[in-house]
């Protein structure tokens, strides 16, 4: 069953079993205290009566007590002569203390044992209702003294309209429940139907994403209940699903990329290596030839060797954190920019270096790697003549920046987020003149995972690099 | 919050089982009951308390006879009147029934009564609605507060009311009620330091009473 209809007719029925429940002993409540206090007033008119007889008690002097139609004229009197007596009708029967009639204005039949005559008592009344031709009467009974003579004295009163209003709050209520039901009924459904939508279409949209449409979000309903946090929640679910599969997707690109580019790096020595023995091995070679064939398979097979020893320092780098010690960042550009003194030389390449000297509790060879693989990428960028810039500060944040900047030939823009993949080259000619595998930013890439070290590179064609380098604050220290 | 729910939902079952279970349902037919099983009936609020000296209605008769012809001078023969016996029961307290025995004459040239209370005796009112005869002719004079303590005396004295106790205010009316006649009265009204009062009017052509009331609620 669906929940719309489960909260529809859970309500429903919760709702027609206790409102009816309810009005049904609403109604026999009111029922009884009308009754109670119809009964009541009837003893009390029974008192009165009663009040009346002795007062008038002395009159009865006159009558015979032993004679009927003699004791039926003082009550004649007594009750009817009265204006008190006079209003609401109530019947008289009066009863001898051997149970025969003495007087009564009661002219129905009664067919059942008139108990409470037989069962009347002497200092307490006594009722008991009766239905006599389709109306309802309550008879009054108790024991009185006459002139030191028992009767038992009965009054009687039609009480139909009690049940009749019972009768009446019935109709009046089924009316009532049943356009309550109907009101309830209608609101329920329009309810439930409203609080079970968004679940409705959250269900829809989490089927098209099963069916790998990532793109899918719910349609907010701006409320700040449960169901709006949890539509809330579920796009943001959605979106970090997307975002990781994406993620997943460029690693497996890249894992591919690096699968095709190492193939392709290996591939090629190994053709030469291959195809200058085998000109060693078939054809007559002169001197000079053969000189030349084998100083080609020799630097072939030392590049082979190269990406081996560059591999297995990647995947060292990867595998385990070595000596961490205290060092100067000054100190490590200082020694970076006198290893590459000759490089830059050799391009009449100025060097701008504006460092603030700060400590930082690193492994001090693989930040050297790092440094210098930057400076040597900015080194090859660079046009002869030009300049790079390093600038090293602290940020409001108190992490430690260093910047690199060449104003060399740039990385196209659709090529930023690649270089940092192992054997991507921009320009593998040149890369491949200057003896380059494409792993030095990569290695870089893998020494900031390392030590988590944020690495930007924002670059422009034919403007320049700048790298940037963010020292987490934890790995600085003002301590020599 | 699924416990609260089932303690919750229990609590409501509960409290509907215990209403169901304690309405009163109503009276079977062809049962007898007991006023005890009536809890509405309460006996003890209509039951007379001074049941031992109720005065009944020959003694009220009496009383009321020897208050009218005896102490008030009324000549209960002249027109042949009527007797009239009433009872009621006082608005105020419930528990008392109060006898109203009044006379009518034939021609319904007066009338005049008095109302007892049935468990004490006590007078509660008398009226006189009858034309006096006139003894005092000079209708500009005024009874003196001497002449009206004696006048009443009789009553007060059958009533064993002590005038000692009593403070008397005294202001004067004209009525025509009586067949139009002008008549003028002085209306007394007497109260003590427990708050008790009674009224007597009396007829100053007359010199007579012509209505007496225990704790008046309004000016007669």
């Amino acid at each position: 069953m669906k929940f719309w209809k489960k909260i529809f007719l859970y309500s429903v029925i919760l709702f027609l079993v206790l409102f009816s429940g309810g009005g049904i002993i609403l109604i026999e409540k009111i029922h009884n205290d009308n009754l109670q206090t119809i009964i009541s007033s009837a003893m009390y008119r029974y008192l009165n009566i009663k009040s009346i007889m002795d007062l008038n008690a002395d009159n009865l002097l006159d009558f015979d007590i032993n004679n009927n139609s003699s004791v039926q004229k003082w009550i004649e009197v007594t009750i009817n002569g009265y204006s008190m007596n006079k209003g609401e009708p109530y019947y008289i029967e009066l009863y001898s203390e051997d149970n025969k009639v003495v007087m009564s204005d009661f002219d129905m039949y009664i067919t059942d044992e008139r108990k409470e005559i037989t069962e009347a008592k002497k200092d307490e009344l006594s009722f008991i209702i009766r239905s006599l031709d389709n109306k309802k009467y309550v008879f009054i009974s108790s024991i009185i003294n006459l002139k030191n003579k028992e009767f038992k004295l009965i009054i009687s009163k039609d009480i139909q309209y009690v049940y009749l209003h019972k009768n009446y709050n019935y109709k009046f209520f089924i009316v009532l429940d049943f356009l309550i039901f109907i009101i309830l009924a209608i609101g329920m459904y329009i309810i439930s139907k409203n609080l079970t939508n968004p679940l409705v279409k959250l269900s829809d949209i989490s089927k098209d994403i099963a069916k790998g449409d990532y793109s899918k979000r719910v349609e907010k309903t701006n409320t700040t209940d449960e169901i709006g946090v949890l539509e809330n929640n579920f796009n943001i679910m959605i979106g970090v699903i997307e975002n990781n599969i994406e993620e997943l997707k460029f690693l497996n690109e890249s894992k591919q990329r690096f699968i095709d580019s190492l193939n392709h790096e290996i591939k090629t020595p190994i053709t030469s290596i291959i195809g200058y023995s085998d000109l060693l091995l078939k054809s007559k070679l002169n001197e000079d030839m053969r000189v030349k064939a084998l100083s080609y398979i020799n630097s072939e097979a030392k590049r082979l060797e190269s990406i081996n020893s560059t591999l297995l320092k990647l995947i060292l780098i990867r595998e385990e954190k070595d000596e961490m010690t205290n060092v100067n960042m000054g100190e490590i550009i200082s020694n970076v920019t006198s290893m590459m003194d000759y490089k830059l030389e050799r391009k009449n390449i100025t060097l701008e270096i504006d460092i603030e000297d700060r400590r930082a509790y690193v492994d001090k060879h693989l930040i050297i790697v790092l440094i210098s693989n930057l400076i040597d990428n900015s080194i090859k960028a660079s046009d002869e003549n030009s300049s790079i810039v390093i600038k090293g500060y602290s940020n409001e944040s108190n992490n430690y920046i260093l910047k690199i900047r060449d104003y060399g030939m740039g990385i196209p823009k659709e090529d930023i987020d690649k270089v940092l993949e192992p054997f991507y080259m921009v320009d593998k000619a040149r890369t491949r003149k200057n003896n380059g595998i494409g792993l030095g930013l990569s290695i870089c890439s893998e020494i900031c995972k390392v030590y988590n070290i944020s690495i930007d590179i924002e670059s422009q064609l034919n403007t320049g690099t700048e790298i940037t380098l963010t020292f987490n604050k934890g790995w600085m220290t003002d301590e020599n | 919050m699924k416990t609260k729910i089932i303690i919750l939902v229990l609590m409501s079952i509960g409290i509907f089982l215990f209403s169901v279970y304690k309405v009163e349902y109503p009276y079977k037919e062809g049962v007898l009951y007991s006023q005890n099983q009536l809890s509405r009936y309460n006996e003890k609020q209509y039951e007379n308390k001074n049941n031992n000296n109720l005065v009944n209605r020959n003694e009220a008769i009496k009383i009321a006879t020897y208050i009218l012809r005896d102490i008030l001078d009324i000549d209960m023969t002249a027109g042949n009147p009527a007797m009239y016996v009433d009872i009621y029961r006082n608005v105020e307290k419930e528990e008392t029934y109060n006898w109203n025995i009044w006379w009518t004459r034939n021609d319904y040239s007066g009338s005049y009564g008095v109302e007892i209370n049935s468990s004490t005796g006590e007078i509660l009112n008398i009226y006189i609605n009858d034309i006096m005869p006139v003894k005092n002719t000079n209708i500009s004079t005024e009874l003196t507060n001497e002449e009206i303590l004696t006048i009443i005396k009789p009553l007060t004295d059958q009533l064993e009311i002590n005038l000692d106790g009593y403070d008397l205010k005294i202001s004067s009316r004209v009525d025509y009620n009586i067949k139009g006649v002008k008549t003028p009265y002085k209306y007394c009204l007497f109260k003590n330091k427990n708050k008790e009062e009674f009224s007597i009017m009396i007829d100053s052509r007359a010199e007579a009473i012509s209505r007496y009331k225990k704790n008046p609620t309004e000016e007669v």
